[in-house]
């Protein structure tokens, strides 16, 4: 059962924050930002796997969320205006590397790692086992195309409701779960063929 | 029966959205179909996989909306300064020659220039003590007025500065309020969530400690029962031993009794004799 954080409630019931940042209350601004930077960078971190990229689109994100956050019209629709400008922001730096070439080379590193991670994770260490674990698990996220792993980070990890990932991507709730099904199901069969079950973990 | 679901139906399955009539369709079409239902359990498998995969502690950067505070900050430059200062004195002159009826002209006799336009204006010659009396009036009358505008000025900016005191001071209290306004909240949120658990801790903990001290009790009535039937078997023991020493005891004496009594009879019995004996 998850359980709600201090830090969660506090994201929850910011209505108050978001109609002063919308008047152009710094203060209530950088509370908001204190706030949602962490789900922020964790949401861009899983995306990409890479620490760098995610602080640039965690910060372009708030500037953005700076900019215009007068346009928003509802408070109660924050939450998924703000994953919806992450999301552009994600869109946008793949483009960027797309151009530059630099995601075939990033995805061959990734191999690399992976085949590290796969061979250590039974190391006894159990720290570095985490550390490891995390390692593969990203890995396997990034196999996902763009599509299928936004929807998976925004269910799994930042437990979005799907109406809110729809408005986000602005496509239909049904669209949103089909590409979440497949999308579960090729993790399923890459964590099989890296030998990754729910026996070893709980060992 | 012709029903097979589609992913989103499957999906809505795993998160637990479907209830009644379609769940009991689902999981009956699953009952029928081993491999969807290894299929499903897979998926469910790898959430929880994937659930293992943890957060990154990140610090937000202090300085996100830098250019921003840059435009503000620019008003306090040193360049801005400069000319807001320029623009004040220039202000003051205006000001104070204003008041002082400060004047120049320029006539046929030359150009002139003065605090008083009736004086200026006075075509008759003029002495000198006339001179160096009307030169003391007016430094005289110079003196009072800038003491008045020096006066008046200062008032002007005593009430601004406690207007900009008030305004800030003001601020500064809204501020605070707003601020410990949601620290409250926040808090009130967490102590209401601490108390729950609190209560529902001390309850567990009660409950917890009242069977244990059943247990406890129990075990320790029943020990105490073994330790007094143990008791009782030593004792019996010991007394039934203390029975048989006894009856050995008294047995031994009674033949030790009746040898001393038939020792006595037999040397009773032969004293006769040999007291024939000897008067023989």
């Amino acid at each position: 059962m998850y359980a709600e954080t201090l830090l969660d409630i506090a994201m929850n019931h910011s209505d108050s924050l978001i109609t002063k940042a919308q008047n152009g209350d710094n203060r209530a601004q950088g509370k908001l930002v204190n706030l949602w930077y962490k789900r922020i960078y964790n949401y861009a971190f899983k995306y990409f796997g890479d620490h760098d990229e995610a602080m640039d689109v965690a910060q372009k994100t708030f500037i953005t969320f700076h900019e215009k956050i007068w346009q928003l019209k509802d408070s109660e629709g924050f939450k998924a205006w703000l994953y919806r400008i992450a999301s552009n922001h994600c869109h946008e730096s793949v483009r960027k590397m797309n151009s530059a070439s630099q995601h075939f080379a990033s995805e061959y590193k990734a191999k690399d790692v992976n085949r590290e991670a796969t061979a250590a994770f039974f190391n006894p260490d159990k720290q570095y086992q985490r550390s490891e674990l995390n390692s593969i698990l990203q890995t396997a996220l990034r196999t996902l195309n763009e599509e299928q792993r936004e929807v998976v980070i925004m269910k799994e990890y930042e437990g979005l409701k799907f109406k809110e990932i729809a408005e986000v991507l602005t496509v239909s709730e049904n669209t949103v779960k089909s590409r979440l099904y497949y999308g579960l199901g090729h993790l399923k069969k890459v964590l099989v063929a890296k030998n990754i079950t729910t026996e070893i973990l709980q060992s | 029966m012709n029903y097979t679901p589609d992913e989103v139906t499957l999906i809505n399955y795993v998160y637990g959205e479907l209830s009644g009539e379609d769940k009991a369709k689902i999981e009956a079409y699953l009952n029928e179909n081993p491999d969807l239902a290894e299929e499903i359990q897979g998926v469910n498998d790898t959430r929880k996989i994937m659930a293992a995969y943890e957060n990154k502690e990140v610090i937000p950067p202090a300085d996100l909306f830098k250019s921003d505070l840059n435009i503000s900050n620019s008003q306090n430059s040193s360049a801005w300064k400069m000319i807001m200062a320029v623009a004040a004195s220039v202000s003051l002159i205006l000001l104070v020659g204003f008041l002082t009826g400060f004047n120049t002209s320029y006539t046929d006799k030359g150009f002139q220039v003065g605090f008083d336009k009736s004086q200026s204006k006075s075509e008759e010659p003029i002495k000198l003590d006339q001179i160096e009396k009307l030169v003391r009036e007016t430094l005289a009358q110079n003196r009072e007025q800038q003491q008045r505008v020096f006066t008046s000025y200062l008032q002007i900016l005593d009430s601004s500065n406690a207007a900009m005191l008030t305004k800030q001071k003001s601020e500064l209290t809204t501020a605070i309020n707003e601020q410990f306004k949601f620290d409250r909240e926040q808090l009130d949120v967490y102590t209401q969530n601490l108390e729950r658990k609190n209560a529902a801790l001390v309850n567990q903990y009660f409950e917890s400690s009242g069977l244990e001290q059943q247990v406890y009790v129990k075990n320790l009535l029943v020990d105490f029962t073994a330790y007094l039937e143990e008791q009782r078997i030593q004792d019996r023991d010991f007394y039934l031993n203390r029975l048989i020493d006894l009856k050995v005891a008294s047995d031994l004496k009674q033949e030790e009794t009746e040898q001393m009594l038939a020792s006595i009879i037999k040397s009773v019995n032969n004293i006769p004799n040999e007291e024939t004996t000897q008067n023989f």
